[in-house]
């Protein structure tokens, strides 16, 4: 009893034995380090071949070993994905048909977006341009859960057309020749499009910003500070004291180990994903803009 | 004096054809390896007759001697009309198969515009066809004369691969258009008709049908009336990523730039710290 009545006056000192809050199961953690792997495998080894003639993606290409090494690791980067997407709805069916969690589709603490999520962004636009409050934000902010269903739409895509392109002859049994062209267009862009989204403005969102830079750890150690949590999500921070159940989300801190380790590969990542990123985002304003030129000439 | 010159001028026609019959490229090259051998042509022009000595040692011909293939030379060379080569002497097949092609036809109605052996191959550095470095020059000699459709080829898969340097096992253009025998896709005969196209992707898909067959290897996403299927792909995706970034550039600037002024507010003024400032948390 005497712990709780400390949490609940958070604090400043920041030292000692403080609880930390668990935002993020082992499983969930175990599940993004299956993504954040496979999206790496799969950005490294395919958008390559998208930009196959600037030097840079020739460049990626030779330090892999060769197009033959690429083209079987971009197949295990696919396996991957789809083995995430199935540990992931296997969860959701867990929680929901033999925990009989309630909450999961709908409420504050769902992905799934809610009429507040529009009143959140409005008032985050408003505190962007002159300041003051911000939005009370609870479980999941708007921009979490956009990435996750930009995140889940992008493997919609990529996972339909990349299976097209993987057996073309099979898939051609089905529909019409037209849709293997199709598919390499829709891939190709998507697969840019998404590998841009994450590392420009899902990193900027979770890690880049202010409060969080260089990395929240939060990925790796699946734990938030008390001040964090209450800067954070004073929504959630409320509903949950309400509830009096703010005991049952605090756990005792991350080994030191652990998070050292995640923030070293963290940042090894980061520095991958933004490069490749800016290659990306070069190349395609240089085609566009030679293309123009030649447009008008 | 008189009988001197006879004597030399006979020994002379006497030695001539043999020199000549017996000539090695270096003899040819006595003359033919100065770079200034020029000859005037008729429309006030200069053709070079320099043959690079390095560059014919080193391609398949280069254990050939120039008469095989210069069969018109004679004794009184430098005054004789050699004549043209004909490459068909020794590859009869690939002439014939030339022969058929579209590129003949279009070759003699306009030799400038369309390619015969020596525009592909070159004069007298032939490489063999099976090296690397033939394979690369090769495909971007059909792009000098087929551009839309080299760009189309390295929009693909397969020309993505090539591009990337395996050509191993991926079709370059002659490989789906055959080398010599090339026809345009009206005709039965040719490569890529409809009749015939399946047999050429089951060469290497062993388990294509007539539909993959009907994929497009040269669809274009940029042209409108070519490929309205492409192009319309390609502008819905395209509006796809102005959605996805016009919605969320701005956002994380204007993010970024409130962070920025919120964070020299707080250097300010220290002593006036939450709750407000902290993101509202109270
Ligand atoms: C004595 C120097 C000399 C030697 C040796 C010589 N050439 Fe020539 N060759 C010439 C000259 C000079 C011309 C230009 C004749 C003209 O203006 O029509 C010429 C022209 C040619 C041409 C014709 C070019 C054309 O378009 O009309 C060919 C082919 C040729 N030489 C091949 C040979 C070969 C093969 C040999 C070796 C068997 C050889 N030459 C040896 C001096 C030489
Ligand atoms: C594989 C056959 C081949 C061999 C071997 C060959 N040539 Fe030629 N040569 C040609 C062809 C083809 C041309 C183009 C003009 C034509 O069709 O007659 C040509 C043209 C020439 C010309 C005219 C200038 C030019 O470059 O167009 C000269 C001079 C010449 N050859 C010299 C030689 C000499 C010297 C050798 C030996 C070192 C030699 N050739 C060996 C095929 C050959
Ligand atoms: C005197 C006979 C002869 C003439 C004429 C001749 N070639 Fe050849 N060619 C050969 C020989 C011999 C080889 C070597 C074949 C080998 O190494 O397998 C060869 C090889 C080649 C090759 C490489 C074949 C491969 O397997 O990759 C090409 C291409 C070629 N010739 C083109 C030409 C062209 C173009 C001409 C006309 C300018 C021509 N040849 C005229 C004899 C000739
Ligand atoms: C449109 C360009 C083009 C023209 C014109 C052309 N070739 Fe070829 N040729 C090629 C290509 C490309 C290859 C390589 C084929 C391969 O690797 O399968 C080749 C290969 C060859 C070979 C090697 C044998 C083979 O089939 O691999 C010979 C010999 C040859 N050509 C001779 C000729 C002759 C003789 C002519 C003129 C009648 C000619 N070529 C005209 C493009 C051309
Ligand atoms: C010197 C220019 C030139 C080069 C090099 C050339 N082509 Fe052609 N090609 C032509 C011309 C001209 C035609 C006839 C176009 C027509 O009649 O509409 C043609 C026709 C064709 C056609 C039939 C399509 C049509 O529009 O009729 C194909 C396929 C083709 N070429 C493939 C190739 C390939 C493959 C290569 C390289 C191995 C190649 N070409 C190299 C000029 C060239
Ligand atoms: C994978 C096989 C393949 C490769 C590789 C390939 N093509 Fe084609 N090409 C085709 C097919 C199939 C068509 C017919 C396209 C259609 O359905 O409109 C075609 C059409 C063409 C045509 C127009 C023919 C016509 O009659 O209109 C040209 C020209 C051409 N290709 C040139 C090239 C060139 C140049 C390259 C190399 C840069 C190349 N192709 C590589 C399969 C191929
Ligand atoms: C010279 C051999 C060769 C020929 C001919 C050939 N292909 Fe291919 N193609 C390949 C190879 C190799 C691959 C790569 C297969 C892989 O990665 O598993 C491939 C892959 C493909 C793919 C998969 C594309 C992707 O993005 O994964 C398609 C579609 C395809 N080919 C269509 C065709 C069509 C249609 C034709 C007939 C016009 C054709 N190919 C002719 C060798 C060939």
């Amino acid at each position: 009893m005497s712990e709780t009545a400390q949490i609940q006056t958070p604090a400043h000192s920041g030292q000692g034995e403080e609880r930390e809050i668990l935002r993020l199961s082992g499983y969930q953690r175990f599940i993004h380090l299956l993504v954040v792997i496979a999206f790496f495998i799969l950005t490294f080894t395919g958008i390559p071949l998208k930009f196959h003639d600037w030097a840079w993606a020739k460049l990626i290409i030779q330090a892999l070993g060769g197009y033959e090494v690429a083209r079987y690791l971009h197949r295990a980067g696919a396996i991957l994905t789809f083995l995430y997407i199935f540990l992931y709805f296997a969860e959701v069916a867990y929680r929901f048909i033999i925990k009989r969690e309630k909450g999961l589709f709908w409420g504050p603490d769902s992905i799934i977006p809610r009429v507040e999520d529009i009143t959140h962004v409005v008032q985050m636009v408003i505190w962007f341009l002159i300041g003051g409050k911000r939005p009370k934000i609870d479980r999941w902010a708007y921009w979490e859960k956009f990435d996750f269903f930009a995140e889940a739409w992008g493997n919609f895509l990529l996972g339909l057309t990349g299976l097209i392109l993987w057996f073309p002859a099979f898939f051609t049994r089905l529909l019409p020749g037209f849709a293997i062209g199709m598919s390499t267009i829709i891939h190709g862009i998507e697969a840019s499009l998404a590998v841009c989204f994450i590392f420009f403005i899902h990193f900027f969102n979770a890690h880049l910003r202010r409060a969080k830079f260089p990395m929240d750890m939060v990925i790796v150690t699946g734990r938030m500070s008390m001040q964090e949590f209450e800067e954070d999500r004073p929504a959630e921070l409320e509903r949950v004291k309400k509830d009096n159940a703010l005991f049952w989300h605090q756990v005792p801190p991350a080994s030191p180990a652990l998070a050292k380790v995640g923030k070293t590969v963290g940042l090894i990542l980061l520095a991958l994903g933004l490069g490749i990123s800016v290659c990306i985002t070069y190349s395609v304003f240089f085609d566009w803009i030679s293309r123009l030129i030649r447009f008008i000439s | 004096m008189k009988i001197r010159g006879i004597f030399y001028s006979s020994l002379l026609t006497l030695l001539l054809p043999l020199a000549v019959w017996a000539q090695e490229p270096a003899d040819c090259l006595s003359c033919h390896g100065d770079k200034e051998l020029k000859k005037d042509l008729a429309d006030g022009k200069t053709q070079t007759l320099f043959v690079e000595q390095k560059d014919y040692l080193q391609s398949v011909h280069g254990n050939l001697s120039c008469t095989s293939c210069h069969t018109g030379i004679t004794a009184s060379h430098p005054q004789d009309q050699p004549g043209k080569v004909d490459c068909g002497i020794c590859h009869a097949q690939e002439t014939e198969a030339y022969k058929k092609s579209i590129h003949a036809q279009a070759f003699e109605a306009d030799p400038s515009a369309s390619p015969d052996c020596l525009r592909c191959h070159g004069t007298h550095q032939v490489q063999k066809s099976g090296s690397e470095k033939y394979k690369k020059t090769a495909v971007d000699q059909c792009g000098e004369c087929h551009a839309d459709y080299r760009r189309t080829y390295f929009d693909t898969y397969h020309g993505k691969v090539v591009s990337l340097g395996e050509t191993k096992d991926m079709p370059l253009c002659w490989d789906c258009h055959s080398a010599h025998e090339i026809l345009p896709m009206a005709d039965p005969q040719s490569n890529i008709s409809k009749e015939r196209v399946l047999a050429t992707c089951l060469y290497c898909h062993p388990d294509a049908n007539t539909k993959f067959a009907q994929y497009n290897v040269h669809s274009d996403k940029y042209s409108y009336k070519n490929d309205p299927i492409s192009f319309w792909t390609y502008f819905v995706m395209v509006l796809i990523v102005f959605f996805a970034f016009g919605l969320w550039v701005p956002h994380t600037i204007l993010w970024f730039i409130r962070d920025w002024l919120e964070n020299r507010k707080k250097k300010k003024n220290p002593e006036t710290k939450p709750p407000a400032e902290s993101g509202g948390g109270a």
